[in-house]
């Protein structure tokens, strides 16, 4: 199982992906790991600052948090993505589908409705 | 006694008359005795018979005889009105009768006599079906009609050209009547109505007698005749009999049967009619597909094979069999010409001017090669012009055209575009899909001394796309246009898995853009894409063999990195993305045998690209079937095919065997200098 770091912080939970790594070898995981984060709703930031690496099962795995909080009311942001991270949502054009910010404070401000999108 | 009319003898009486005559005594007689009855008969020619000889009376009952003139007097001195109306009712039941069965006897007689005809009718339609020859056919029928009365002639004339021509007749009969030589008749029948008329000179008095036509039915006794007519209901023809003799007259029944007959003449020339519309379709469907034959071969070249640095594929369609797109090759030592054009309008006529033109420039490069060196395309197009240019204002068409060369020693498209729909070009080398674009007009539209010739750089991965306005003006149901967009769309999709599977993309989205719709204008297109590792030979190779797991991947990307270090960082990024989804693609379809059926990669590294070649045991990929993915999130899956084809600037896929060969190159991007 994947050791993801869970943070609540005033209602918004942060989660940090650990690994350079989100791809076939573990996506599976990742996705085990998250669900129990997702099921009550709410607002969770998913931190990617440290992943160099994500395809497309890791791409799909985000995709399944999206659609599973959507479900429940809650909602879904991203922060910290790299520059080839950032090409390949935007390669398939996923960056229309999530809303993605830069830094975490960025993610945590916007669902405050403190600042403007990334 | 008899009165002051004439005593006829029964004997001349008709037979229906001498029943009733019978009937009439026999019912009386008895009562004769005894009331003094007198009972007298009169024909309807004036004649009288006596039929039971009572005291005349002043004032005798009298009935009246039916559609004739003939009557029954009855002279009786009744006692009393009761006794008067009784003997009334009785003559008047008698009378009643005899005309009933006057009238069943005419019925039979007409039912037998139509009876006769259409047997008649059946024998002739069998012929027809046997012989297919409408005048024998027709020849027979009027034959077997005016066969059903002694002394009967009978002439079937057609109209052609406002003559009345006869077609088939057992008399001889003028070849250029008229309608007017007819007289009454013709005019009758050229209201759609049938003309009927007995007596002496009937023939003289209603048809016209013209000097120097000796038309035979002018000394007619009995006259008839009927409308032919088309399934326009117009009237094309008549039917004409006539009787010289008073043997017979024409009667409605006579009218009746003569209808009849000229329905099935008016059926038996629709029907030959429809049966030569056919065959002339036949042959015009024949003739269209021997010149949607020749038109394959001669307006439409075959994509040259075996350049090294180029893979060329083109496809044409044309909406009518036959269109008037023209595409060619021409390789040179150096380079190939690629030229496409598009002649206004469809069908065989466009096909040709097609045709000329396209001679044309093949007699325009051969005469400029004499000279001595490859000729450029704005000479070909000056040369070909000039000698079509005239020759399409005369015709009143025109032809867009573009002619562009692919020059491998200068790296460079040089081309001429009159008023084509211009180059689509993507290159994988920056990612754009841009249009090159000439500002010449179309040949034909008017004389033009002078062409313009443009030049671009061609790059490894560039794939240029020349096509005709038919495909991008492909509509749908509503009638939206398949427009540039979807096309660049194919384009950058598609363009990485080589030409001949983009161009089948282009036609399938095409036809699905269309939803069963039919294709309204020529569609032809031509992919020429440059080898994304043309002129690069690999300075470094690496082999490696993986466990077919996706717990491996990690160790692959290691592999891969280490194998290819030093390469800009995009294109490893783009690398890494398309290599570890085949990886991925292979474990997951191909991981029954891990350990015996490993995962072989190979990297080569030249200046100018990276490729990697990656070999496995699986089942066949086919990239054409696979689903588009889903953007707008819908789907967790689907994305990894997609990935792969925009990643990589070239894909290659090959079976050896049930070996699955994946080549994927990338162009070496450039980092960009810091400033």
């Amino acid at each position: 199982m994947m050791n993801l770091s869970i943070e609540d912080t005033e209602g918004i939970r942060l989660v940090t992906v650990p690994g350079e790594t989100l791809d076939a070898s573990n996506a599976k995981d990742f996705k085990a790991a998250l669900m129990p984060s997702l099921v009550t709703g709410g607002k969770v930031i998913l931190d990617l600052s440290k992943l160099k690496f994500v395809d497309s099962s890791g791409l799909g795995a985000m995709l399944s948090a999206l659609r599973q909080l959507n479900g429940v009311s809650g909602d879904l942001k991203l922060c910290g993505m790299n520059k080839p991270i950032r090409a390949l949502f935007e390669l398939v054009r996923m960056h229309r589908v999530f809303e993605i910010y830069n830094t975490r404070e960025e993610a945590v401000r916007s669902f405050r409705n403190e600042g403007p999108a990334a | 006694m008899p009165n002051d009319q004439s005593i006829a003898s029964e004997q001349a009486l008709t037979p229906s008359d001498a029943s009733l005559t019978h009937r009439l005594r026999q019912a009386f007689s008895s009562l004769s005795a005894l009331r003094n009855i007198r009972l007298e008969f009169r024909t309807g020619a004036g004649n009288s018979v006596l039929l039971l000889d009572g005291p005349a009376m002043p004032d005798p009952l009298q009935f009246r005889l039916g559609e004739s003139n003939g009557c029954v007097l009855l002279h009786e001195n009744a006692s009393s009105d009761t006794e008067r109306f009784l003997l009334k009712t009785a003559v008047g039941a008698i009378l009643d009768k005899a005309e009933v069965e006057k009238r069943e006897e005419l019925l039979l007689d007409e039912l037998g006599t139509n009876w006769e005809s259409l047997e008649a009718l059946y024998e002739i339609s069998t012929d027809v079906l046997r012989f297919g020859d409408v005048r024998n056919a027709l020849s027979r029928l009027i034959e077997r009609f005016a066969s059903l009365q002694d002394g009967m002639h009978a002439c079937l004339l057609l109209t052609r050209n406002g003559i009345l021509h006869p077609l088939a007749t057992g008399t001889p009969v003028p070849d250029d009547i008229s309608w007017d030589d007819l007289g009454a008749l013709g005019q009758t029948v050229q209201e759609s109505r049938t003309f009927l008329v007995n007596g002496r000179g009937a023939g003289r008095e209603h048809v016209a007698v013209v000097p120097g036509k000796v038309m035979p039915w002018t000394t007619a006794s009995s006259l008839a005749a009927a409308p032919i007519t088309s399934r326009r209901q117009t009237v094309i023809g008549l039917l004409l009999v006539w009787r010289d003799d008073s043997l017979f007259i024409f009667d409605a029944p006579f009218s009746r049967l003569l209808e009849a007959i000229t329905h099935q003449a008016s059926m038996l020339l629709e029907s030959d009619r429809l049966n030569r519309t056919m065959l002339e379709n036949d042959r015009l469907a024949k003739e269209i597909e021997i010149a949607s034959s020749i038109q394959q071969t001669l307006l439409l070249g075959h994509a040259p094979v075996g350049i090294s640095w180029l893979r060329i594929s083109s496809v044409s369609a044309a909406s009518q069999q036959i269109d008037g797109d023209f595409v060619d090759f021409l390789k040179h030592d150096n380079s190939v010409d690629v030229f496409i054009g598009d002649v206004m309008g469809k069908g065989i006529g466009a096909a040709l001017v097609g045709a000329a033109t396209k001679s044309q420039f093949l007699r325009a490069i051969a005469n400029l090669a004499i000279q001595g060196k490859v000729p450029s395309p704005v000479d070909i197009i000056s040369r070909a012009a000039s000698r079509l240019g005239e020759r399409l204002i005369e015709l009143e068409r025109f032809v867009t055209l573009c002619y562009a060369r692919f020059d491998s020693v200068r790296r460079c498209i040089d081309f001429v575009d009159c008023g084509h729909t211009g180059i689509l070009v993507h290159r994988k080398h920056t990612g754009e899909t841009f249009f090159l674009r000439g500002e010449d007009l179309p040949l034909g539209i008017y004389m033009v001394d002078e062409w313009h010739q443009h030049s671009a750089p061609v790059m490894p991965g560039d794939t240029f796309l020349l096509f005709s306005d038919g495909v991008t003006e492909t509509k749908d149901p509503a009638g939206e246009l398949f427009g540039d967009e979807r096309l660049i769309e194919c384009l950058e999709s598609w363009s990485s898995l080589g030409p001949d599977i983009l161009l089948k993309q282009i036609c399938s989205q095409a036809e699905e853009f269309r939803s069963g719709g039919p294709q309204t204008d020529d569609f032809s297109c031509i992919a020429i894409q440059v080898s994304a590792d043309a002129d690069d030979n690999p300075i470094a190779i690496q082999n490696g063999e993986f466990l077919c797991e996706t717990g491996e991947l990690p160790a692959f990307r290691g592999w891969l990195e280490a194998s290819l270090s030093g390469i800009e960082p995009e294109s490893m990024m783009r690398l890494e993305a398309a290599a570890c989804e085949i990886f991925v693609n292979c474990a997951v379809h191909g991981a029954a045998h891990t350990r015996e059926n490993p995962i072989c990669v190979r990297s080569f590294m030249g200046e100018k690209h990276v490729r990697l070649e990656v070999r496995h045991q699986g089942p066949a990929f086919d990239p054409l079937a696979i689903p588009p993915p889903s953007f707008d999130g819908s789907r967790d899956g689907g994305f990894g095919t997609f990935i792969v084809m925009r990643s990589a600037d070239e894909l290659r896929y090959c079976r050896d065997g049930e070996i699955n060969l994946i080549s994927i190159t990338i162009i070496r991007r450039k980092a960009p200098e810091a400033t």
